[in-house]
């Protein structure tokens, strides 16, 4: 991991690199770049798997992995319809159009399925970390929440393809009733309407817009290739994990404890569990247990960072407790 | 009628080490019991004795850097200054140098009850090594974190600590309440999971409030380079 000024993924083939032994390294090594505001941060850094999503799709679709192929053919499908519409005529320009079209289709595509991705592999954790990014960087901006770039679908499309697929992991009863700020932006943009989403791209403005629709066709194939890429996570598993454990979990984190101390004889939450739930707990909770603490004042921004970073290293114990735990109990 | 006796304050409950039993039944107790203790991550049944428990070595240590000032004065800038971060995993081992230190941390995470002290004891086999840890034993009630070692190697050879191998021995002691218990948590060295270095104010700031009318202090020295021939080689 770099850090950087930006969040940012990018693979290299293990090749480039000079004196890099290929049995240590698989063919392709992942970078993630991380900003220097969040290279600390345990929660925030729950984006990098959003980041390790890119590192899946890249080796699922370079490999023409069956899992892909049904995405493959939406998006085979969806850039012949561009074409079909667009560029009637043989020419040479029409193809490079075309295949900036795809490119810009398969960018919105790979964005939305590292979204899923994540959101399988770490639950609500990833999208309360990608909100909080989005805040950071400016993207939660009205003018920005509804729009498509080059690179990234609006993030109210994003929200509202990770509402679904926490609804579908049957996260989303335990988190929706949360008071926080988090879930009343994804209530909120995942309501809006499609024709409302704006494309800002150098294309005609038609072009634009049927670029959109194709995308929109492409959706229900990139939740198939999540869901066949992550077929090892039962539905459902890790929600119900975290419920069963969110009181003990709770319990310790507002005693000052670290939440290791929340198994039974031979029960230990596994790390989604306790990372959603002590995130939960920061975000909903911390001002309770700041409330216990002689000098600290949970107004003041310095005093709640540092009980946020409190609550990050006791989660990040807990885990590596949990790992001690396991090896002494098998 | 007064009666002629001498009024006597409210007496202090008799102090003790507590017994094995007594810390099983206190580390059952929900968490959010005032009563508990917490020994987190949970120690095998081996690691108790009749009056105590082990606890293993962390992972994580602070190193002492190397200073190019000639002196160590405690003061503010101390605790980002003395020390260098390291991380030890387990099956590795970090080696002490003859007659040096470092900060190390116990692997568990503790939360004392709030009638109760405690002491961290060197393990005797440690200690036969002329390994040294505590300095500092004494640990108050209502403390939550893992508890920093001030790790000493005092003999003549480098000795090798390994994390997760025990170090030291916790004593709890049933602690007299005379007040009544604060409502609120101090804050301060509250909760840490690896060693903290340590935390000073400024001489100045604690001695003017005892009436001292001057404080000598030293701040970052200028390193001066001399010449062998005199020439104005430099000041840096």
């Amino acid at each position: 991991m770099l850090l950087t000024s930006e969040l940012m993924y990018f693979q290299k083939a293990v090749r480039v690199f000079p004196d890099t032994s290929s049995e240590l390294f698989p063919p392709e090594i992942g970078f993630v770049e991380i900003p220097y505001s969040k290279g600390t941060s345990f929660f925030s850094n729950i984006n990098i798997f959003h980041e390790i999503g890119h590192f899946v799709y890249q080796l699922f679709s370079k490999s023409s992995d069956a899992s892909f192929d049904g995405l493959s053919n939406a998006l085979e499908e969806a850039t012949k319809q561009q074409k079909k519409l667009h560029e009637p005529k043989r020419e040479r320009l029409a193809t490079e159009r075309t295949a900036r079209r795809r490119e810009i289709l398969d960018n919105w595509t790979e964005e939305v399925f590292c979204d899923l991705f994540a959101v399988r592999l770490i639950g609500p954790a990833f999208t309360f970390a990608l909100i909080d990014l989005l805040w950071l960087v400016g993207l939660m901006r009205a003018g920005n929440e509804k729009q498509f770039d080059a690179e990234h679908p609006p993030p109210a499309l994003r929200l509202r393809e990770q509402l679904a697929q926490l609804k579908r992991d049957g996260w989303w009863s335990g988190v929706r009733k949360l008071n926080i700020e988090h879930i009343q932006l994804i209530i909120r943009l995942s309501r809006i309407d499609e024709d409302d989403y704006v494309v800002a791209l150098d294309e005609q403005e038609e072009v634009g817009k049927s670029l959109k629709s194709a995308f929109l066709t492409v959706l229900p194939a990139i939740e198939k290739a999540v869901q066949k890429s992550t077929e090892h996570i039962p539905r459902g598993a890790f929600a119900k994990e975290a419920a069963a454990y969110q009181k003990k979990i709770e319990d310790c984190l507002l005693n000052g404890t670290v939440p290791s101390r929340a198994v039974g004889k031979d029960l230990r939450p596994g790390p989604v569990a306790t990372i959603n739930t002590a995130y939960i707990f920061q975000l909903t909770k911390l001002g309770n247990l700041m409330d216990r603490l002689s000098d600290t004042d949970r107004n003041l921004p310095a005093d709640r960072m540092k009980w946020r970073r409190k609550v990050e290293a006791w989660t990040m114990k807990a885990l590596e407790d949990f790992e001690i735990l396991k090896a002494t109990t098998q | 009628m007064k009666s002629s006796k001498p009024q006597r304050s409210r007496r202090p409950r008799s102090t003790g080490v507590f017994s094995r039993e007594e810390l099983d039944a206190r580390l059952n107790l929900p968490v959010g019991d005032e009563k508990s203790l917490v020994i987190t991550p949970r120690v095998r049944p081996e690691a108790f004795d009749e009056d105590s428990v082990d606890l293993r070595l962390g992972c994580y240590f602070l190193l002492p850097k190397r200073s190019q000032e000639p002196y160590f004065a405690p003061d503010k800038h101390t605790a980002t200054s003395l020390h260098v971060k390291m991380h030890v995993p387990l099956g590795e081992y970090l080696v002490i140098p003859a007659h040096e230190t470092v900060l190390g941390a116990t692997l568990e995470f503790i939360k004392l009850p709030f009638d109760a002290s405690g002491e961290i004891l060197t393990k005797s086999s440690v200690a036969r090594t002329f390994i040294v840890v505590e300095t500092a034993p004494w640990i108050h009630p209502e403390y939550r974190g893992c508890l920093t070692l001030e790790i000493a190697n005092v003999s003549n050879t480098p000795v090798l600590l390994y994390p997760g191998r025990p170090i030291g021995q916790l004593v709890l002691l049933k602690a007299a309440r005379l007040r009544k218990k604060s409502s609120k948590l101090k804050g301060s060295y509250f909760g840490p999971v690896a060693p903290e270095p340590p935390n000073f104010t400024n001489p100045e700031d604690e001695l003017f409030g005892l009436g001292a009318e001057t404080v000598s202090v030293i701040r970052k020295v200028q390193l001066t380079r001399l010449c062998s021939d005199d020439s104005s080689c430099g000041i840096r």
